[in-house]
């Protein structure tokens, strides 16, 4: 059944991200066209041009990352805890089917969205003079190579991905859980959901803080890591920025869970 | 065993009490008129059944188990609002329903969208609210549920549509199915009625087949509706 319930959500999403990601290429394409005719031509009109799909191209990257984000929250709300909640709520599925559906769903278009900025990015400045430093780049990461063991290179990079999902998982969790809870009680839902938003990232921010200060004090201070050398203790810390990530996905997922299971109280 | 059983079922939100210690039973085949007045607690026993809402005390079992996915399965349900997706064509909710609910027949659904004069093509969006009322009507009949529960089925419509609803009703449901319909026009659903529940501020006032009325009561249902929910003067 998740794999149903996963098929129509990229239906209802696709049909708005798809077009997001058309619109984001056709600005880069004009970008880069503005850039080479303004480039070879002399002309104060293409000068202006140049300016215009620049800052056009500018806005949809950021519009790009917005509208990934808004989508997957109101997707959500619209899809659970408003009228269309009477069907999902009521198909022959489990609670923890319906919030993976929207996570799954979310993690993929967030992903796919990371992918198309920068494939954009890259289509707006093709055959522009930062092309012609690749071979710079190339020596910034043989000599990254030289001081760090590969070893270390390939396990920094898996650790930065397994850290940067599950940190994108818990950042939507964290809106599911507020938008859930919010919907639970019998009036001012959506009002209490921003509330319970900013109450949310509060504890967040504080319990993140203490953590963060702890972790790294008892990682200086601590015997266990006594004279680590300095790639292992970086991997100390991306490990614990993802069991801390994962964490909060965990409790963020329960409160959804929970709440929707338990008191689901649809208008 | 009854197909809906409700034992001592009990819902506050948050003071009010919505539902009193609810006592009542659903046979298999049988058409049953949840009748009450607004806020009587329909709509809320009805979610119940659904997995809507969690009861605050009593138990609910539909074929003996409390309302989950496989509970889900077994009723077809239609709440008294439309909770169709806007964007969503007449075709794409075909598919939807065919997806999760294995006994739903599209061919059935295809034929009263033409005998409704519906066009596939058509968005929600696009649609006027009583269209919607019928998609939707349309969707939920066209399954091969063992329980119908029906909010409100005839609310909104015309009364031209209000009888083909009816109908449809009656010609969908098979013989080991029940249909639960909750409303407050009673008159136009009297006749395909077996089985009355009157319920009022939460409490089930009445329960009784239609045939045992007429023959004690010697008066219809819509009589003796408004004979017990008369208010004083």
């Amino acid at each position: 059944m998740l794999s149903k319930l996963l098929k129509h959500e990229f239906r209802a999403t696709g049909r708005v991200m798809l077009p997001v990601y058309l619109v984001l290429f056709l600005s880069a394409g004009l970008f880069c066209l503005t850039m080479h005719l303004a480039d070879n031509y002399d002309l104060r009109a293409l000068e202006i041009f140049r300016g215009l799909t620049a800052f056009v191209f500018g806005v949809t990257v950021i519009g790009a990352g917005i509208v990934t984000l808004a989508l997957m929250v109101y997707r959500f709300y619209k899809n659970y805890m408003t009228d269309e909640g009477y069907l999902m709520f009521t198909l022959p599925v489990a609670t923890a089917q319906l919030i993976w559906s929207k996570l799954l769903v979310a993690l993929v278009w967030t992903v796919a969205t990371a992918a198309a900025i920068v494939l954009a990015v890259l289509l707006a400045t093709l055959g522009q003079p930062f092309w012609a430093d690749l071979p710079t780049l190339r020596e910034l990461w043989d000599t990254l190579l030289y001081y760090v063991p590969a070893g270390h290179v390939a396990g920094y990079a898996v650790e930065f991905v397994i850290a940067a999902i599950l940190s994108s998982l818990g950042s939507y969790l964290l809106f599911y859980a507020a938008i859930a809870l919010g919907h639970s009680f019998a009036n001012h839902k959506i009002f209490l959901s921003v509330v319970f938003y900013i109450a949310f990232s509060i504890a967040l921010q504080t319990v993140g803080s203490f953590a963060g200060i702890y972790g790294i004090v008892g990682l200086a201070e601590n015997d266990f890591f006594h004279s680590p050398t300095p790639f292992l203790l970086s991997h100390y810390l991306m490990g614990g920025i993802a069991v801390f990530a994962l964490l909060v996905a965990v409790v963020f997922y329960l409160v959804t869970y929970f709440t929707l299971k338990k008191r689901l109280n649809l208008q | 065993m009854a197909l809906l059983q409700c034992n001592q079922l009990t819902k506050y939100y948050d003071s009010a009490l919505a539902l009193d210690h609810v006592d009542l039973a659903v046979e298999p085949g049988r058409i049953v008129g949840l009748l009450g007045p607004n806020g009587s607690g329909k709509t809320t026993l009805i979610k119940i059944a659904n997995g809507l809402l969690v009861p605050s005390s009593g138990t609910l079992t539909i074929d003996g188990m409390a309302p989950g996915p496989d509970t889900k399965q077994l009723v077809s349900y239609l709440p008294e609002r439309t909770y169709l997706s806007d964007w969503m064509n007449v075709v794409q909710l075909l598919d939807f329903f065919c997806d999760f609910y294995p006994d739903f027949d599209r061919s059935a659904a295809e034929h009263m969208l033409t005998a409704l004069d519906i066009s596939p093509r058509l968005r929600i969006k696009q649609m006027s609210k009583g269209t919607r009322e019928k998609v939707q009507l349309i969707l939920v009949m066209s399954r091969k549920a063992r329980l119908y529960l029906l909010d409100e089925p005839i609310g909104g419509v015309d009364p031209a549509t209000r009888d083909y609803i009816i109908r449809t009703i009656l010609t969908n449901y098979n013989e080991q199915a029940s249909v639960v319909i909750s409303t407050h026009l009673i008159a136009d659903v009297e006749n395909i009625l077996d089985d009355v529940i009157f319920i009022n501020r939460g409490r089930v006032v009445l329960q009784s087949s239609v045939d045992h009325i007429r023959e004690e009561k010697n008066c219809s249902v819509d009589e003796l509706f408004r004979e017990v929910f008369r208010y004083a003067e």
